[in-house]
């Protein structure tokens, strides 16, 4: 397995912080937006994509090497997206935020079923259906979420998933299918 | 199990294009005569491409800057400077008064290091000025005192530093280290007489007594090296103040297991 990030991060572990700035610019946006996905606030995320770098730095020296670094970094940002997640809606912070949007919302699309024959991106580019997806990804729980985000919004393979959830392939496709079809229910229920 | 459900179970696989053959034939089947499936694996599709069509957030700007200044604050602190962050940990008190409360803390740790706690929890609960109290208008001298230390030494055989339950009280010698004690009390004549009567028992003796007009009485006693430690430990805790090492001028000498001890009465104000 090839992995170009393998200079980058001998140099750190020999000491050289600069050589880590590299990992960080080119992993941070993907980083950040999965943690926007886990706690869907943008204040939240940058902590917490501060939180996966800094973690990944300070354990540098325990990666074996034997995974890419992406996927040692992104077990990391999916471990610790699952753990913030737990502590923000324990804190109640969906609801709440959620509750205050609802408020206010009145969705053009709430109408009635959404036109599918329409263009997609023309139907999905609107901010009320973004809000409506996030919703319902802040409501999966937790192992549903983490598949969800991996697969369908940063776009991992099966197999990457299965080597960063450390899970059978299997499993990893029947978990994803079973996230979508909740997802699905949340958006046919919020759109029709 | 019924068809629909088994066709909703291939959704996922069907939206991937990863069913082949005769099962990808037999959904495709199905999906052109059920509307209810038909309109489930739409919403099904859909809800992938809003997964996926879910707008990039941007990070802050200064992402990388805000990580580099994680990392530095994470790194060890030298000792010196960890040092002054405790001091200035609190932005309310300024530095000077940290300097003072911790010196503060560091005289009582040390005090409780070498007289135990036992020693400390007495010393709070009477004073500093109880030593002064027991010389005081009441008390005769340093008489009863230096009696009744001198009858808990005969009587169990142990040494005064030993009734500390805690601790043994160290060497007078490390603690005092100086051969000129300053003792008040408001009869200093009882005060010497007491200390006379107990030194044959130490096999002490005086060497020479001095009156002086207004500084009191400084006597000068000859004592064995190893009765310094509880006489001037004893004479130290009833009130007596070491004043630093005293240079003799003395020519006469002393056997060399004993040593010179200047004892400075004065009359307690």
């Amino acid at each position: 397995m090839v992995d170009e990030d393998r200079d980058a991060v001998e140099k750190t572990v020999q000491g050289n912080r600069e050589a880590f700035d590299v990992l960080v610019e080119k992993y941070y946006k993907k980083i950040y937006n999965l943690a926007y996905r886990f706690v869907g606030d943008r204040e939240e995320a940058n902590d917490l994509a501060q939180e996966i770098f800094t973690a990944a730095y300070k354990n540098l020296k325990k990666f074996r090497g034997d995974a890419k670094f992406s996927t040692w970094l992104f077990q990391i940002a999916s471990n610790r997206g699952k753990n913030k997640f737990k502590y923000l809606k324990r804190r109640g912070h969906f609801a709440n935020r959620w509750q205050s949007e609802e408020d206010d919302e009145r969705d053009p699309l709430r109408s009635g079923i959404p036109d599918l024959s329409t263009n997609p991106e023309t139907l999905l580019a609107g901010k009320q259906i973004q809000r409506i997806v996030q919703k319902a990804i802040d409501d999966l729980d937790p192992d549903h979420k983490e598949i969800v985000v991996l697969r369908d919004i940063e776009g991992f393979s099966y197999e990457e998933i299965a080597r960063i959830l450390n899970l059978p392939e299997g499993t990893t496709k029947s978990r994803l299918h079973r996230a979508r079809m909740v997802v699905k229910e949340k958006l046919k229920k919020a759109l029709s | 199990m019924n068809d629909c459900q088994r066709m909703s179970d291939l959704f996922g696989a069907l939206h991937d294009e990863q069913l082949e053959g005769e099962i990808a034939e037999s959904v495709r089947q199905h999906l052109s005569n059920c509307a209810e499936c038909r309109d489930d694996f739409k919403w099904y599709g859909f809800t992938v491409h809003a997964l996926a069509g879910l707008e990039k957030v941007s990070p802050p700007r200064d992402f990388l800057a805000q990580f580099r200044a994680r990392v530095d604050a994470a790194q060890p602190v030298p000792f010196f400077e960890s040092f002054r962050n405790i001091l200035t940990l609190i932005p309310h008190i300024p530095l000077p008064v940290g300097v003072t409360a911790l010196a503060l803390m560091t005289v009582v740790g040390l005090s409780l290091y070498n007289y135990g706690p036992m020693y400390a929890v007495q010393t709070a609960a009477s004073g500093y000025s109880s030593p002064k109290s027991e010389t005081g208008p009441s008390a005769k001298g340093i008489v009863p005192l230096m009696a009744r230390s001198h009858e808990n030494t005969s009587a169990s055989g142990m040494s005064p530093g030993a009734a500390y339950p805690f601790r043994a009280m160290p060497a007078a010698q490390d603690r005092i280290g100086t051969n000129m004690l300053t003792v008040e009390s408001p009869s200093i004549d009882q005060a010497v007489e007491s200390l006379k009567k107990i030194l044959p028992d130490i096999q002490g003796k005086v060497l020479e007594e001095q009156n002086r007009q207004i500084g009191g009485t400084l006597l000068t006693v000859v004592i064995p090296l190893q009765a310094y430690g509880n006489l001037t430990t004893e004479l130290v805790n009833h009130g007596a103040v070491a004043v630093g090492p005293r240079k003799d001028n003395s020519s006469s000498t002393v056997d060399p297991g004993a040593m010179r001890l200047h004892i400075h009465f004065v009359r307690s104000r």
